[in-house]
């Protein structure tokens, strides 16, 4: 292959950068400047068809150089689907091609393409489901091809960092081109901390490529330098502000509420919030639809320019180039001094060569077509002709051996961000672009955005943009001159051929458009959704103009209604690293002040809501027998822990809770279920009137949040005189059980343990060990136990000292799955596990908690149609018989081959010697010794028997020892 | 030249029926009033069939609910689905490749066994799964006990799957327009004419229109809708976010459901992931997408596939959920105004209805008298606290 | 989740430092009839538009407060303590929760 880069241009000099480096597409090594990107530096190789695109397996490759189009998807290291001509080659680099096979030149699913006539519109809803059973067949080979990239299944190791930035800057500008860079100056000089974000590498948008000169420009030190040396010159102003920071290559992909803007910088994240938001994203290239417009060696004006200007690359040797403006004529300029022989310029303005730059290209050689523009690409894998015409595609003009064809058909605004600011774009008739005039407060627009103008015009707008945000200013107008505007082209040239792509991203044709509108998807919204057009990798940023403009046009909708749809994020496809940041996980883990004692124990934890709980310290079975028959500790430092106080306190509880407290005596403790509003069950817990007026709730440790919140909402909306004392995260605590639990609490305290002096369900203080704490008598495991709270900071101190004293009773700490066990054996519920979101307190056994012969209190009136209602299902505990199988939570109660229950809670009782559990049965099935058949998750039935009482110490003789 | 989907009409004076909602619930009540011999029915749509829910969802199938009235009327829905691109004579794409709900916690995997066991007794195929079962038809998903919330178990259900929804919407309406149901596009209902105690028509933007039942089929917008009749709802409209990527050589064959980590993903047959997350914590109308959505999915969905960090998003947006109290939808005659008919509450879980959703509406319609597969969904059962136990099953619901 | 929210307290935070907790309504008189409290419990008004609402500042002051916000695009005019409603909530009756 000859190389095709350059080494002198005869207009311009061109940028340096001999720094030599290589890179591997499909396992051949290509040269490349560090500058290049991987799709100049494949071009520069000779390598013209990067790509296969999504439907047909067309060749495809470098168009606008820019990646707007998207369809140059390559894997690269690895990395499916990355942008070849947006991606900076590195040394050393893998590139692969995507969705071909063998290779993108001899692509064996080109058979889509060459063999078989392009598909009919909606050629998938209308194929394959009759018979039914082709459906499943037809669908396992269209999964075999479809698909762009190809994921790496295997990798599970991610050693990418991603990282999440922040930014709060008084005015934030998106793009650095020249309207960018003036409002920035103009910002910068009133004084605010301004973030400027560019999507290149480098600043000055377009004018770094084009080869034009700046005049008649406001401030005079700028006329007559090239457009790239005056971007510099205020590139190297702004340097000067201590309030500017600059992020380059960092893309802005959406804009949300209240001036969110999320941009992406590699692997960074950066959530910047900004007061003021101007977006100068400037325009594209416009996409003209013709016969074989999608074909290796069309490219844009701008997509020349580039290779030319940043790359040095040389485009082609033989040029056709369409145009409509005197811009083409700059373009054509480029070509010829780069060596390109430009055969012909097709005008498609009749007064069209002007201008000083038309002359110089008529003057190399190249004749100037007035009224003419491209009616048909040729070749097949690469361009080797075009068809040149008049614009309404009706009458030839000439044909052109050729193997570049440019387009230099003017400009579209690039909308995508303005979009997001939720103002629908609307065709400016006399601007001939789809532009959005005013943005919602707090949001401005500059530059070629509202349409191209020369440098000094964008100078002078975006100073004056820049200076209207930074004073929170309404949006000053922008103006364009006649001369600014570009008469758009026929959206497509309607001359023969069926092969007129609109969206090159998903291979959807003009005829497929205009054969779909016609089966009534005739709005731009459901035509996109039935053909698909946009919604492929570029998102409609390529072909948005054109699809609405040929939908206006083929509907018969005006151009005001055929607009092109709300553009939704991200501007750019953004991965899930990116976004996920380096966080595995967003919710917290919560440790309890004793967390690593557990972990020496050797405990495994289990997740209570954001907490880390000990699951068991090793076998279950164990443990819970070994609490049972002398002592036992489990760590309940997650229990909700509320201090209720003031001169209402008693009302205020027995306006919150079903049950009455105003006779629950100091020192005393008492069960309480929390009702809602709806009568439901959602929570328990225990109330103790720790000192006289001072109230001690404790709740359950997945609702600790929840419940301290619900409480201060009641506060606040009521005329109770309460102080809540959030003491959950104050107080650590642990529940000491087993039969020698009193022995342990005698050395520890010093205060009357016997059952008379301290009885069960009351409290007590006391110090250990120095440390003041409060001594509950309680019994969730049905054991004497005792549960003590105290400082959290002194948690491990606590640990260490109770665990020393109880080592001569054989003290074991014992875990969640143990006490769930404990708590089984007693028919104890808890909410959430044997509960769900519509529990009817009184079917849940805990009616006797209610005591609705009082005033109002939460749910009075729900709890009144429920007890009306009566029970109709039930919460029962039931026992096994030994040596039945065990059956796992959730399985189905059934009665006559129907199912009428659910079993919540199921274990094997180590001290009993058979299954126990809770179940939810009718209440037929309820009555005490009914035998309920309990279906195996694995089949068959085991045989329950309803008890009226724990399994455990039914008396609670042991509890109240 | 292909035929139309649906024809354009000028609007009548009167109509038996008028169905207020051209989404996929709305067309397919139209679709079987067709069949079922009412012809003169009006769909009224304020922009264009699918504008809504049904053409914001991922699409996802299955009929494995929680409760008995909830199993049995997704079951109908389903079995309805599986024969409907022959019915219709439109390929659907149902693909019908298996649906996964994860359980990471001790009581989402209880709920999911209660699922299994209810699911097996209606003769719906859905069943439990191991962790190491799972990694066996997921190869690449992480059942690691390292995760924050590692995988205890899954409720796997065969006969779940995707479809293409816009092409459900878009049959179901040329299957009405066939059967000649008028599709009225660009038709917004400003106003439902009540008279004591009866409905009599509607006002719309193109004229007002007289009919002896009106039904409101319009999902988030039900409560504005049902206002007109002065009737109010337990809804609460909150946005729904979803998200698709870039497309990629299809690896996942399966829909793939974490109600604990509040995601659903699953791959087309183009290729694209589809992806979705528990509904906005706060009612909004205006359906916007937000990047807390995108990050909070993001750093859920690499914790079950860690395969996924260089996988890029696309496109995100947002469709509007009408949740009600129970996770159960409203399919009833509104008994105060003879006439009025509300098919609403279809919350995260609705695509999936709309067949039988459709269908038992009709017979509402048709007969006069509300068909038992869908009495346990009567409006009355807030007012009488009979709420249908699906809110048991989960926060997230696909 | 992308607004922010001005907490009477704390001033301007992003959203996701709040929850939400329904519409501001009337909480019925303890002899109202139980179709009322039906009412109150699961009934919505469900706007479209500006309504008020209860927002509590769950990862910041942990306070309770009410906001008036347009539903269709999250604009929120006022936010208020419960206590200023009657010089902020235009409403013929009072609740008293």
């Amino acid at each position: 292959m000859p190389d095709k880069r350059l080494s002198s241009h005869a207009y311009i000099s061109l940028s340096e950068c001999d720094q030599a480096i290589a890179f591997t597409f499909n396992s051949k090594v290509i040269k490349a400047r560090s500058d290049d990107t991987i799709a100049s530096a494949l071009h520069a190789a000779g390598i013209g068809i990067l790509s296969r695109s999504f439907k047909y397996h067309r060749p495809r490759g470098l168009y606008d150089g820019y990646g707007l189009g998207a369809d140059l998807l390559l894997a690269v290291d690895g990395t499916p689907n990355v942008r070849g001509d947006k991606t900076r080659v590195e040394d050393g680099m893998d590139v692969r091609s995507q969705n071909a096979w063998p290779s993108p030149d001899f692509d064996a699913m080109a058979v889509n393409n060459t063999l078989v006539p392009l598909l009919p519109n909606g050629f998938y809803y209308k194929m394959f489901h009759r018979p039914k059973w082709l459906w499943p067949i037809a669908e396992k080979f269209i999964r075999k091809a479809a698909g762009i990239g190809a994921i790496d299944t295997t990798g599970e190791t991610v050693d990418t960092r991603y990282e999440k930035r922040y930014r709060f800057p008084d005015i934030c500008v998106i793009g650095g081109g020249p309207a960018g860079l003036a409002s920035c100056l103009a910002a910068c000089q009133e004084g605010k901390h301004v973030l400027l974000v560019e999507e290149d590498p480098q600043l000055g948008g377009h004018s770094v490529h084009t080869a034009t000169k700046v005049a008649n420009c406001q401030d005079d030190r700028l006329n007559g330098l090239s457009e790239q040396d005056a971007a510099g010159a205020i590139w190297d102003e702004l340097k000067t502000y201590k309030n500017l920071e600059i992020l380059t290559s960092t893309v802005v992909f959406a804009l949300y509420e209240d001036n969110l803007i999320a941009a992406q910088s590699k692997h960074d994240l950066y959530k910047i919030r900004a007061g003021a938001v101007i977006l100068a994203p400037g325009a594209t290239d416009r996409h003209l639809v013709f016969e074989n417009n999608d074909i290796p060696g069309i490219m844009t004006g701008r997509g020349v320019e580039r290779l030319i200007t940043m790359h040095g690359v040389k485009p082609g040797t033989r040029a056709v180039v369409i145009g409509n403006h005197d811009g083409v004529y700059h373009t054509a300029m480029l070509l010829q001094g780069a060596g390109v022989e430009v055969l012909v310029v097709a005008d498609s303005r009749s007064d069209a060569a002007t201008t000083e730059a038309a002359r110089i290209v008529n003057e190399n050689g190249t004749p100037i077509q007035p009224l003419s523009t491209i009616h048909a690409a040729k070749g097949r894998k690469s361009v080797n002709g075009a068809v040149i015409g008049d614009i309404a595609g009706k009458v030839e003009h000439a044909s052109y051996r050729c193997d570049l064809i440019v387009i230099a058909a003017g400009f579209k605004p690039q909308l995508s961000l303005l979009s997001m600011g939720r103002v629908q774009p609307g065709w400016d008739e006399e601007r001939q672009v789809f532009r959005v005039e005013k943005l919602p407060d707090g949001l401005y627009s500059t530059g070629d955005v509202h349409g191209t103008a020369s440098f000094a015009q964008l100078y002078k707008e975006g100073k004056a943009v820049g200076l209207a945000a930074a004073q929170g200013a309404e949006q000053p107008q922008s103006v364009r001159s006649k001369e600014d505007i570009i008469v758009a082209l026929p959206a497509d040239i309607p001359a023969k051929g069926k092969h007129h792509f609109i969206c090159k991203c998903m291979d959807v044709t003009r005829a497929e458009a205009c054969a779909s509108i016609a089966e009534g998807f005739d709005r731009v919204e459901t035509l996109k959704r039935y053909t698909s057009m946009g919604m492929g990798p570029c998102q409609g940023k390529m072909c948005y103009e054109a699809v609405a403009r040929l939908a206006a046009e083929d509907t018969g909708l005006s151009t005001s209604v055929a607009v092109p749809t709300t553009v939704r994020p991200p501007y750019i496809p953004v991965s899930f690293g990116v976004l996920a940041g380096r966080s595995q996980h967003l919710i917290p883990i919560r440790r309890t002040a004793m967390h690593d004692m557990h972990q020496q124990a050797g405990a495994t934890f289990l997740n209570a809501g954001q907490w880390k709980r000990p699951h068991s310290y090793g076998d279950v079975q164990r443990e819970a027998r070994s609490m049972r028959e002398g002592l036992g500790i489990i760590d309940v430092s997650t229990l909700g822990k509320l201090g209720i106080s003031g001169p209402d306190a008693i009302d205020f509880l027995q306006f919150m809770l079903p049950g009455k407290f105003r006779k629950l005596a100091t020192g005393k403790i008492r069960y309480s279920a929390m009702i809602g509003e709806d009568g439901i069950l959602f929570e328990d817990g225990t109330l103790a009137h720790v000192k006289e007026g001072y109230y001690y709730m404790s709740t359950t440790t997945g609702n600790q949040d929840a419940i301290r919140s619900l409480f201060w909402w009641w506060i606040v909306t009521t005329d109770f005189d309460v102080k809540i004392d959030n003491l959950g995260p104050i107080f650590a605590a642990v529940n000491i059980s087993g039969k020698n639990s009193r022995k342990l609490l005698e050395k520890l305290v010093d205060i009357d343990m016997s059952t008379e002096g301290f009885p069960y369900m009351s409290t007590r203080n006391a110090t250990i060990n120095g440390v003041p704490v409060m001594l509950f008598r309680i019994g969730f495991t049905g054991e004497l136990s005792y549960e003590i709270h105290f400082p959290s900071e002194y948690g491990e101190a606590m640990w260490t000292h109770i665990m020393a004293e109880g080592a001569e009773y054989s003290i074991k700490p014992f875990g969640i799955e143990t006490q769930r066990i404990l708590r089984l054996e007693k028919g104890h519920l808890l909410p959430g596990i044997d509960t769900d979101a519509l529990t009817n307190p009184y079917e849940a056994g805990v009616g006797f908690t209610i005591k609705d012969n009082k005033d109002d209190f939460i749910g009075k009136a729900f709890l009144k149609n429920f007890k009306d209602r009566g029970i109709e299902n039930k919460l029962i505990p039931y026992k096994l018989s030994a040596g039945d199988a065990i059956p796992s939570d959730g399985v189905a109660i059934l009665k006559a081959g129907k199912i009428t229950g659910r079993v919540t809670s199921s274990r094997m009782s180590p001290i009993l010697g058979y299954g126990i559990g809770l179940a939810w049965v009718n209440v037929d099935q309820s009555t005490p010794g009914t035998k309920i058949a309990i279906r195996l998750a694995g089949g068959g039935d085991v045989i329950g028997e309803v008890l009226d009482h724990a399994a455990y110490d039914p008396e609670g003789v042991l509890l109240k020892s | 030249m292909a035929k139309q989907m649906w024809r354009t009409y000028d609007l009548k004076k009167t109509y038996d029926i008028v169905i207020i909602g051209g989404g996929a619930h709305g067309l397919a009540t139209a679709y079987y009033l067709a069949k079922m011999g009412v012809k003169n029915v009006a769909v009224l749509e304020a922009r264009y069939p699918g504008y809504g829910g049904s053409g914001r969802n991922t699409a996802i199938l299955r009929s494995n609910y929680r409760t008995e009235e909830g199993i049995k009327f997704y079951d109908q829905s389903l079995g309805l689905y599986e024969n409907l691109s022959t019915e219709l004579n439109y390929n659907l794409m149902f693909s019908q490749q298996g649906h996964f709900t994860l359980g990471h916690t001790e009581s989402s995997t209880s709920g999911l066994v209660t699922r299994a066991e209810n699911n097996k007794a209606l003769g719906v195929n859905s069943f439990m799964l191991t962790p190491q079962e799972i990694k066996k038809k997921l190869p690449e998903i992480n059942i690691s006990s390292h995760a924050r919330y590692p995988i205890l178990g899954a409720l796997y259900h065969p006969p779940g799957g995707i479809i293409r929804h816009d092409a459900v919407v878009w049959a179901y309406g040329r299957g009405a327009d066939k059967g000649g149901v008028e599709i009225h596009n660009l038709t917004e209902v400003q106003d439902i004419l009540v008279k004591n105690g009866k409905v009599e028509g509607v006002k719309t933007n193109r004229g007002t229109i007289y009919a002896k039942k009106v039904i409101s089929v319009v999902a988030g917008w039900s409560s504005e809708v049902c206002r007109l009749a002065g009737v109010k709802l337990p809804f609460v409209t909150h946005p729904l976010q979803a998200l698709v990527t870039e497309s990629y050589k299809p690896w996942l064959h399966h829909v793939v459901v974490s109600s604990t980590l509040h995601i659903y993903l699953s791959q087309t047959d183009r290729g694209e992931l589809v992806c979705g997350d528990g509904i906005d914590g706060y009612p909004h109308y205006g359906m916007r997408s937000t990047l807390g959505f995108m990050e909070a999915f993001s750093a859920h969905v690499l914790e079950l596939f860690p395969i996924l960090h260089n996988v890029k998003v696309q496109r995100q947006w947002a469709g509007l959920c009408d949740m009600t109290p129970d996770y159960s939808p409203i399919i009833s005659p509104i008994d105060e105004i003879e006439g009025f008919y509300v098919n609403g509450g279809w919350g995260t879980y609705g695509f999936k209805a709309s067949p039988a959703s459709g269908f038992n509406t009709a017979k509402m319609l048709a007969e006069g008298k509300v068909p038992d597969m869908i009495k346990p969904f009567s409006y009355n059962r807030f007012g009488e606290n009979r709420l249908v136990g699906e809110k048991a099953a989960a926060s997230v619901s696909s | 989740m992308s607004f922010m929210l001005r907490c009477p307290n704390c001033g301007d935070r992003h959203v996701a430092e709040f929850s939400f907790r329904g519409e501001y309504l009337q909480r019925p008189q303890q002899e109202d009839e139980f179709a009322s409290w039906a009412d109150y419990v699961y009934m919505k008004e469900n706007v479209q538009g500006k309504h008020f609402e209860w927002w509590y500042h769950g990862s910041g002051c942990q306070r309770w407060f009410l906001a008036e916000r347009d539903t269709t695009d999250n604009t929120t005019q006022t936010t208020f303590w419960f206590d200023d409603r009657p010089r902020l909530i235009n409403r013929e009756s009072e609740p008293d929760a």
